[in-house]
Parts: structure tokens; sequence; C-alpha cells
């Protein structure tokens, strides 16, 4: 499972479109599922403070002992400013954004798969 | 199972429940200072503790019972945890214990840990949690009686 953490909804439904033809609303404006890319479960949160969430997440993740699971939070690379760039899509920034964005979550994505592997390997 | 109780800052109404919730303070009388006080975690935890987990013990019905301190994320903390939990079959009951907090507790735990006016915020604080204190065993009550039918 994938966690993406991102405080503009407006973006994480942006990459819920690429990702995926049929995001569910789990919790209105917070949590969204955006389906599965290769076997892997793709969640979506959209709050303020991400950096305290994902440490409740990697904390609680711990608590539960499940392995496989990756929260990234976007944020870093969103900075607030920028927001206001992609809302009015400023010289085509949503496009060049997206594909930063894309390469990250693709990349964690690869990042899963390969763990995966080992582990059924190992088994 | 797993219980979490949650508030702000974790370091009142959340470990309070959590007592009560273990037997660690009395179910049918509110206790007094001292005792609240000498419970561990009460008045301990510190910003950068926030989002940790902290284990308080198990109960009599095998239940594990842990503090959060989730700040401003009480919207987003329940559902995600209880999510989560159930996709990897876990069971979990999340409790805010912000509900059953008063205004003297929160003005007493913002002097007491935010602004570190111990001397001004911890009596506050207490002398909140003891006016509170039905409200959290009534609360405990009911989610024990949930185990016990």
């Amino acid at each position: 499972m994938l966690i993406l953490l991102c405080r503009s909804t407006m973006v994480l439904k942006e990459i819920a479109g690429l990702l995926t033809k049929n995001p569910q609303e789990i919790k209105k404006n917070v949590l969204y599922n955006l389906g599965e890319q290769d076997e892997i479960e793709i969640l979506a949160i959209s709050t303020f403070d991400d950096k305290l969430l994902k440490s409740i997440i990697d904390n609680f993740l711990e608590l539960l002992g499940t392995k496989n699971v990756k929260s990234v939070d976007l944020n870093p690379y969103l900075k607030t400013i920028e927001l206001l760039y992609w809302w009015l899509n400023l010289g085509g920034f949503r496009k060049k954004k997206m594909e930063t964005l894309m390469k990250i979550i693709l990349t964690e994505l690869n990042d899963l798969k390969d763990n995966l592997k080992e582990n059924i390997t190992k088994k | 199972m797993i219980i979490i109780y949650h508030c702000y800052g974790g370091a009142h109404s959340s470990v309070v429940m959590a007592a009560i919730h273990l037997g660690h303070l009395p179910m049918e009388r509110v206790p007094s200072n001292s005792e609240i006080m000498a419970m561990p975690l009460y008045e301990k935890m510190e910003g950068e503790e926030h989002g940790s987990f902290f284990y308080c013990g198990r109960d009599e019905f095998g239940n594990d019972v842990y503090v959060l301190g989730r700040r401003a994320l009480n919207i987003v903390v329940e559902p995600v945890l209880k999510y989560l939990a159930a996709k990897f079959n876990n069971e979990i009951i999340v409790v805010n214990a912000v509900t059953y907090v008063n205004l003297t507790m929160k003005i007493g735990g913002f002097l007491s840990r935010k602004l570190k006016l111990i001397f001004l915020g911890r009596p506050l604080v207490l002398w909140g949690t003891r006016k509170a204190y039905n409200k959290f065993t009534a609360e405990i009550k009911k989610i024990k009686g949930e185990f016990q039918c």
C-alpha cells in the first residue's frame, strides 16, 4: 500500500485522475482510495499538517506490525505559493509540477514492488 | 483489540481516560490532585513526542490501551486509523478525549504545555480535570459495557 499525503485536495484529485479512473472518497475531503497499481493499493490523504500525520501513520503501521506500506509526504515538493500557481496554471505550471510529482510517486511504487518481490522470494 | 485515546497534546484528557480505563484512576469517585499527578504521563508529553503512540497497558478484556497526542488532526486521525486497522485485520476503538474536555482544562493545558506557565496552568488543568471527571468515567463505562455484552 502506498499512502500519499498532500495538503491540497485540488492536487490530489488531479493525481487521482492520472492514476485511476474511479477514485473513491472514503471520508469527504480527507481520505481517498485511488485504486490499485500493479496490485499496490494507493491511498491519498489531504491534511494541513502532513509531517505529523506521516509520523502518526508510520508509528501506527509499526504498531500493527505491517510491512510493505509506505507513506509519502508530497508537501516538500509543493510549496504553498505553488498552489496558487497550480490554481492559475501559470506557464503550464500544473503539467510541469504533475510530472515531478508523478515521478516521485512512481519511484515509490517501484520501490514497494521491489520490496514485495524480495519478500516473496525470501518466503 | 487496540484502544486509542487521543487529544491535542496527549498530556491531560487522553491520559486520564486511559488511566481510568486501566483502573489506575478510580471509576466511582473523583480522584485527588495528587492521585492525578501521580499518573506517569500526566502533564508530561512534549511537542516533539506528538504523533507517537504511548502504550499504557492491557485492560481486563485483553485490549491494549494507547495514548496519542495528535494536535489539531482530530478530523483526519480517526478515519485514517480506522481504515488502516480494518485493512490489516485489526480491531480498533479510537476515542477523541477532547469531546469531554471543558474550557478550564483547555486554558490550563495551553498555559502549562504551550506557554510553559506551569505554576498557572497546572492548577487550572487539574481543577478542570476533576470537574470533567464524571464525563470521562461515563464514556469509559460505555466503552467497557460493549465488551461485557
